[in-house]
């Protein structure tokens, strides 16, 4: 560069006008930001969202109540009891997880044999309470029923 | 009238803006020149090193996605490494090449954070407009192949977890031919921008020789011309059969390392380019019964892997005694992992080279003589995040 070149283009800000122009370009580009709450985000099938269990065709909880979810989840946060039904089969009296110490890291998935625990795309898990984010059997299966037939996590 | 001076003690931090998370310096000045300051860590402490030891090998990749929450690829990979080292874990080639392309992933999302919060606080906020533009993208990306967009856990110990689909293939090469261009966009806002090169150039400067006795690593080594990149020092992945260049610096000052680091990721470009055209199809996941689950469908089809699921999930698996480090370059620096293992399914002691806490210790020397609003330049061209220092 020039020693005018360079004089003249202190003087005129030329690097700042650079960049205007590029401002000015950008301003007739297509908006890319969303406007949240009224316009969501669409996320891909497999996504690590809340949790689901799954049901088989004909109603009965795909749960087999083995535990190895809650075995392979790095914070533990899945709880599991079980009980023995008067036919001698096993019941489960809790299924509950902590979405609040819930990495979403997908192992529990990965780690259910019978494919009965499955993640879904909800992804607005926000509440104003803790006790509204212990999501129990009935949440997870009701999360379920919602997804039947469509692809999620794993699957 | 004659003044007198006297010097003050400054707190700065943690809950600064600029000191990129939490951060405390202990400043003395003589009006506004520092004259020393004590970087103080911890805030962010979760004892990561601690919780590995009762965790499987397994169940430690999520917590190795906590150290730079902004590179979990990265960290990742590093872990996965230097446990399957340990194992003398052979990594099917397309695994190698997917492993490749989340770490360069990483790197640019990485260094676009970078030089949003770098140029936000130099007082160039319109920078961060435009990366965190195409850093959504990426997280995207991320979350196409992976199920998430930050806390990936995508490597695995023997492979990676999912196989990339055609879609992201697609979108991911779609948007590495429109990145490019971005980049020079972003060098339209601040490359010559004279506020930009007064508050960066000559500041902070480290020399060739002080960068290696401090042990600087990443951008900031190269910064000062030094030619120390693990990616081709100690190849791993797929890194040894992709060419790039390593970019240097020339005087070591906060500029220089804004430029290397914006070339590194046009250097990440080619990287995945070349990836994407030489990845062979094939499994994405070592087929080692000991190490990695059985596949779903074997699983209720026969009983002994059934039992053998059963096994790996609850008591993962075991490694040989020994002891492993393994370094990688990550968008800090180099993140090592030392590993000791005594036969159990846990490490014994894992212990973790942060890259940003080595690099941290470098700042005092940096900031020395300069004015207080330099701090906030030099903090910015280490490029820390504070999840890795305190871990
Ligand atoms: S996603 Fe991870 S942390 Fe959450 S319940 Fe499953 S295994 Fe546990
Ligand atoms: S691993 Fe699957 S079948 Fe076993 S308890 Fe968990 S959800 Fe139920």
């Amino acid at each position: 560069m020039s020693g005018l070149e360079k004089f003249i283009k202190t003087i005129f800000f030329w690097e700042i006008l650079k960049g205007m122009k590029l401002t000015f370009k950008t301003m007739f580009d297509k908006p890319v930001t969303r406007l949240y709450p009224k316009e969501k985000p669409v996320v891909p099938p497999v996504s690590r969202g809340l949790h689901a269990l799954r049901r088989h065709p004909n109603g009965k909880e795909m749960c087999i109540a083995c535990g190895l979810c809650a075995a392979y989840c790095p914070t533990r946060c899945i709880n599991i009891r079980t009980s023995e039904n008067p036919d001698h089969s096993k019941a489960i009296d809790v299924y509950e997880i902590e979405i609040l110490k819930c990495l979403f890291c997908g192992y529990c998935v990965e780690a259910c044999p019978v494919r009965a625990l499955t993640m879904t795309q909800e992804y607005e898990l926000a509440s104003y309470t803790r006790e509204s984010l212990l999501y129990t059997k009935a949440m997870l299966l009701a999360n379920g029923d919602r997804y039947v037939g469509k692809e999620t996590h794993f699957d | 009238m004659a003044t007198t001076s006297k010097e003050i003690t400054v707190n700065m931090g943690p809950q600064h803006p600029s000191t990129h998370g939490v951060l405390r310096l202990i400043l003395e000045l003589d009006g506004e020149t520092v004259v020393s300051c004590a970087p103080h860590l911890g805030y962010l402490h979760r004892g990561s090193e601690k919780l590995a030891e009762n965790r499987t090998y397994q169940q430690i990749v999520p917590l190795t996605d906590r150290f730079d929450y902004l590179s979990c690829g990265n960290n990742n990979l590093a872990y996965a490494i230097a446990v399957e080292k340990l194992m003398g874990i052979e990594v099917p080639e397309r695994a190698d090449y997917l492993r490749t392309i989340v770490a360069e992933l990483s790197r640019i999302s990485s260094h676009l954070l970078w030089l949003a919060t770098h140029a936000a606080d130099i007082g160039a906020v319109t920078v961060l407009l435009y990366t965190l533009r195409e850093r959504e993208e990426i997280l995207e990306l991320f979350e196409l192949l992976t199920g998430a967009r930050l806390t990936v856990s995508y490597v695995n110990i023997g492979g990676v977890r999912r196989d990339a689909t055609p879609e992201f293939i697609a979108r991911c090469k779609d948007f590495m031919s429109r990145f490019p261009a971005k980049i020079d966009d972003y060098d339209t806002l601040i490359m010559e921008n004279r506020i930009f090169v007064g508050r960066t150039k000559g500041i902070g400067i480290i020399s060739y020789d002080e960068a290696i006795d401090w042990g600087l690593t990443g951008g900031s080594l190269r910064g000062s011309g030094v030619d120390y990149d693990l990616r081709k020092a100690a190849p791993y992945a797929a890194y040894d059969r992709v060419e790039f260049d390593v970019p240097l610096g020339k005087t070591g000052d906060v500029y220089d390392r804004y430029i290397i680091r914006v070339e590194e990721m046009r250097q990440s470009v080619r990287i995945i380019n070349q990836c994407f055209r030489d990845m062979p199809d094939g499994p994405v996941k070592a087929d080692i019964p000991t190490v990695s689950l059985p596949p779903k469908d074997r699983v209720m089809a026969d009983i002994e892997t059934l039992a053998h699921h059963f096994v790996l999930v609850s008591k993962g698996f075991t490694v040989a005694p020994g002891e492993v480090y393994v370094g990688c370059e990550v968008p800090k620096g180099e993140l090592g992992f030392y590993i000791v293992s005594d036969g159990s399914s846990s490490p014994l002691r894992m212990k973790v080279r942060s890259p940003s806490f080595v690099n941290l210790q470098c700042l005092p020397r940096m900031v020395k003589g300069h004015m207080i609003a330099d701090i906030v330049s030099c903090i910015g061209s280490i490029d820390i995040v504070l999840g890795e220092v305190d871990r």
